[in-house]
C-alpha cells in the first residue's frame, strides 16, 4: 500500500520538509508572482494599479494548487524542498526590483 | 516522493485529504445552508411574513422614522427595504467606534422585531471564515486564512483525485452497493465527485476570488502602501465608508424626502429594484444619499449605485466598474448566488451537499481501506473519533443551532449569541461521544440523534403547522427540506450497523 513508509525511506523529518515548504514556500512563491506581476502590468501601464492587484492576485490563485503538487511529487528532496524556496526567492528579488 | 507520480498522488489524496477534510466537511456543509442564508433568517424569525409589500415608499418612511428617533447622531445608516426572500425594512446604522447595530421593522406598521438573530448569516461566517471575526481576533484574519487553506488543498484533492482514479470516468458506471463495504463507499466517493468535479473545481476557486486581497495582500502592501482602506476605496468602494478618517458632518439640515430620492434611482434602476439606501452624515448639510441596485436578477456582486445630495436630491455620482472589476463581480456573484432565483439555488445547495458527503465517504474510504483482518494501526481510532464528529457531530451541531433559534425566547439580551454558542458546545459534546465509543456505535448513535433533531425541528417553539394554513411555502420547503435530512440521518442509522471488518478486504486480498 502507498501510504506504508519505510520502503521509500519516507521518514518523517522528511515528510515534515515537504509539508513545510508546500506551506510556507507555497504562500511565499503565490504571494510572491501576485505581487510581481502586479508590479509588471502597473509599471508597464497597461492597467489602473486596483485592476493589477485585482488580475495579478486572481491568476496567482490558480498557480498555487500545482505547487503544492510539485512539492509532494518531486523525486528529490533537492527538487520537492530547495527548489521551490529558491523559485521563492527569485519572485521575491523580482518583486523587489520592480518596486516603485 | 513515491516511486511513481500516481503513487505519490494517493499518499497526496489521502492525507491532505484527511486532514482537511475534518475541516472540509463543516465549510462546505454550511456554505450548502448558507445559499438560502435569507431563508434561514426567515424561518428563524416567525415575526417575519411571507407577504409582499408594494408600499415601498412607506418602508423607507417606517425605516427612516425609526433611524431619527434612535439613531439621530450617527454617521451612517443603511436602510434594507422589503424583499421577496427578506419581507422586513433592514435598518443599520454605525457609531463612533464603528461598531454596527441591525433592527428589523414591519414595512407596513413599523413595528420592531425584538428578536436578535444572525440567523442565515452564522452558516455565512462559519463557511468562510469557521465564524471567527477579524474583530475577534487579534492575530488578524485567521479563520479565513485557514479556509483559503483547505481551499488550495481541497483543489490539491481535486487533481490529485483525478491521478489516482485514471478509470473513473468508467468507473462511475460502477457502483456496487454490495460488494464490499470499502469498494460501495468508494464508488459512492468516486459518483460524488466525478459528476459535479467542475463545480466543486469552480466554486472554489470563486471563493478564493470573493475576497483576493485578504488571502494575498501582496498588491495592497507594494502599490497601496499597506492600506486596506486605500485599496477598497479604489477598487471595492461597494460598502465601503471610513468614517475615521472622514471629514467632521456639516451643520444640521433637513433631508430630502427620501422616497422621492428612491424614486429617482428607480427610474435607472428599474421599478422596485432597489435594494438598499445608504445615508453618510444624515440630516446634515453634507447629507449624501446613496441606493444600491439589487442583486437578485444580475450575476453581479458590484452592483449599481448612485449618490445624492441628502437636501436636494441632486445626482452627485454614479460609480462606474473598471472591466477587470466587473469580471472579478462576475466571477464573485457564481459563488455568491444571490442571483437565478430558487431554481439555481436549489440547484447549488444540492451540488453543495454532494461536495460535503463526496468529503464524508472520502473519510470512511480512508478508515476503511485501513481496517484489515489483521488489525489496524493504533492511531485509526483517534482518525474515526474525528470522522465522527466532524462528520455526524457537525450534523448535529447544524440541527441544535436551529433548535436554539426556536427555542430561546424573543426578548433575551445578546440572544444572537445563544445558537451560536449551542452550535459549538453541541459539536465538542460529540466530539467526545465519539472519542469514548466505538466507531461504528459511535456514528449510529450521532446519526439517530441528528435524525430525531431534524425530524422534531419543525415542530419547535409552538409554531405547529399555521403555516400550511396561510401557505407560507418557504417555511412548508424549510421543514420538507428537514424531514428529508431526518430521512437520510435515519438511513445512514441503519446502513452503518454490525462490525463490517470481517468481509471488508477480500476484493483486496484478490488484487
Amino acid at each position: 500500500m502507498a501510504y506504508r513508509a519505510g520502503r521509500e525511506r519516507q521518514g518523517a523529518a522528511r515528510i515534515a520538509a515537504r509539508i513545510v515548504t508546500a506551506i510556507v514556500a507555497g504562500y511565499a512563491i503565490l504571494y510572491f508572482v501576485s505581487d510581481a506581476l502586479g508590479l509588471a502590468l502597473v509599471s508597464a501601464q497597461w492597467t489602473t494599479r486596483a485592476d493589477a492587484v485585482l488580475i495579478a492576485t486572481n491568476l496567482a490563485f490558480l498557480l498555487a494548487p500545482a505547487v503544492v503538487i510539485w512539492v509532494f511529487a518531486a523525486g528529490s528532496m533537492w527538487r520537492a524542498v530547495g527548489l521551490p524556496f529558491v523559485v521563492a526567492a527569485l519572485l521575491m528579488a523580482l518583486a523587489g526590483v520592480l518596486q516603485p | 516522493m513515491k516511486r511513481t507520480f500516481t503513487l505519490s498522488m494517493a499518499w497526496l489524496h489521502s492525507w491532505a485529504g484527511l486532514f482537511f477534510a475534518w475541516l472540509l466537511f463543516g465549510i462546505l456543509f454550511t456554505g450548502a445552508i448558507a445559499v438560502f442564508h435569507a431563508e434561514v433568517t426567515y424561518w428563524v424569525t416567525p415575526e417575519m411574513r411571507g407577504q409582499v409589500h408594494d408600499d415601498r415608499d412607506k418602508a423607507i418612511e417606517v425605516g427612516r422614522a425609526y433611524l431619527e428617533e434612535h439613531a439621530p447622531d450617527a454617521r451612517l445608516w443603511r436602510l434594507t427595504l422589503p424583499s421577496e426572500r427578506e419581507p422586513v425594512v433592514k435598518v443599520y446604522w454605525r457609531d463612533e467606534k464603528g461598531n454596527g447595530t441591525t433592527r428589523r421593522l414591519q414595512p407596513d406598521t413599523g413595528e420592531t422585531i425584538q428578536r436578535e438573530t444572525r440567523g442565515g448569516g452564522f452558516f455565512i461566517d462559519y463557511h468562510y471564515m469557521i465564524n471567527l471575526s477579524r474583530k475577534d481576533i487579534a492575530l488578524g484574519p485567521v479563520g479565513l486564512w485557514i479556509v483559503g487553506m483547505a481551499g488550495i488543498v481541497m483543489l490539491v484533492a481535486c487533481i490529485s483525485g483525478i491521478v489516482v482514479h485514471k478509470r473513473i470516468f468508467r468507473d462511475l458506471f460502477l457502483f456496487r452497493p454490495g460488494a464490499s463495504r470499502h469498494r460501495s463507499w468508494l464508488d459512492a466517493h468516486n459518483v460524488l465527485s466525478v459528476l459535479p468535479l467542475p463545480f466543486h473545481i469552480i466554486i472554489v476557486y470563486t471563493g478564493l476570488v470573493t475576497l483576493y486581497w485578504l488571502y494575498v495582500p501582496a498588491g495592497i502592501n507594494s502599490l497601496y502602501a499597506g492600506s486596506e482602506d486605500a485599496f477598497r476605496r479604489e477598487a471595492i468602494s461597494q460598502h465601503y465608508v471610513s468614517l475615521l478618517d472622514a471629514p467632521p458632518p456639516g451643520p444640521p439640515a433637513p433631508m430630502m424626502s427620501l422616497p422621492a430620492i428612491n424614486r429617482q434611482a428607480e427610474a435607472q434602476f428599474g421599478a422596485g429594484k432597489t435594494a438598499y439606501l445608504t445615508m453618510r452624515d444624515p440630516n446634515r448639510a453634507n447629507a449624501m444619499v446613496e441606493a444600491f441596485r439589487t442583486r437578485a436578477d444580475r450575476v453581479t456582486q458590484q452592483v449599481e449605485q448612485i449618490a445624492y445630495r441628502g437636501i436636494d436630491g441632486r445626482q452627485i455620482r454614479i460609480v462606474e466598474h473598471s472591466t477587470a472589476t466587473k469580471i472579478q463581480s462576475f466571477v464573485a456573484a457564481i459563488h455568491f448566488v444571490e442571483w437565478g432565483g430558487a431554481v439555481i439555488r436549489w440547484a447549488y445547495f444540492l451540488v453543495g451537499l454532494a461536495a460535503a458527503a463526496m468529503v464524508a465517504t472520502g473519510l470512511v474510504v480512508f478508515t476503511a481501506k485501513r481496517e484489515t483482518k489483521r488489525g489496524a494501526p493504533p492511531w485509526l481510532r483517534l482518525v474515526q473519533a474525528v470522522n465522527v464528529a466532524s462528520v455526524a457531530g457537525l450534523c448535529i451541531a447544524c440541527a441544535v443551532f436551529f433548535w436554539a433559534e426556536r427555542l430561546t425566547p424573543a426578548d433575551l439580551p445578546a440572544r444572537a449569541g445563544v445558537p451560536v454558542k449551542f452550535f459549538f458546545l453541541s459539536w465538542l459534546a460529540c466530539l467526545a461521544h465519539a472519542a469514548l465509543r466505538p466507531p461504528h456505535c459511535a456514528w449510529r448513535e450521532q446519526f439517530a440523534l441528528a435524525a430525531f433533531l431534524c425530524f422534531a425541528a419543525p415542530m419547535l417553539g409552538g409554531q405547529g403547522w399555521l403555516h400550511l394554513i396561510s401557505w407560507d411555502t418557504t417555511r412548508l420547503f424549510f421543514d420538507l427540506t428537514f424531514w428529508i435530512f431526518g430521512a437520510v440521518f435515519a438511513f445512514l442509522f441503519f446502513k452503518v450497523k454490525g462490525t463490517p471488518t470481517r468481509s471488508v478486504h477480500r476484493h483486496e486480498l484478490v488484487a
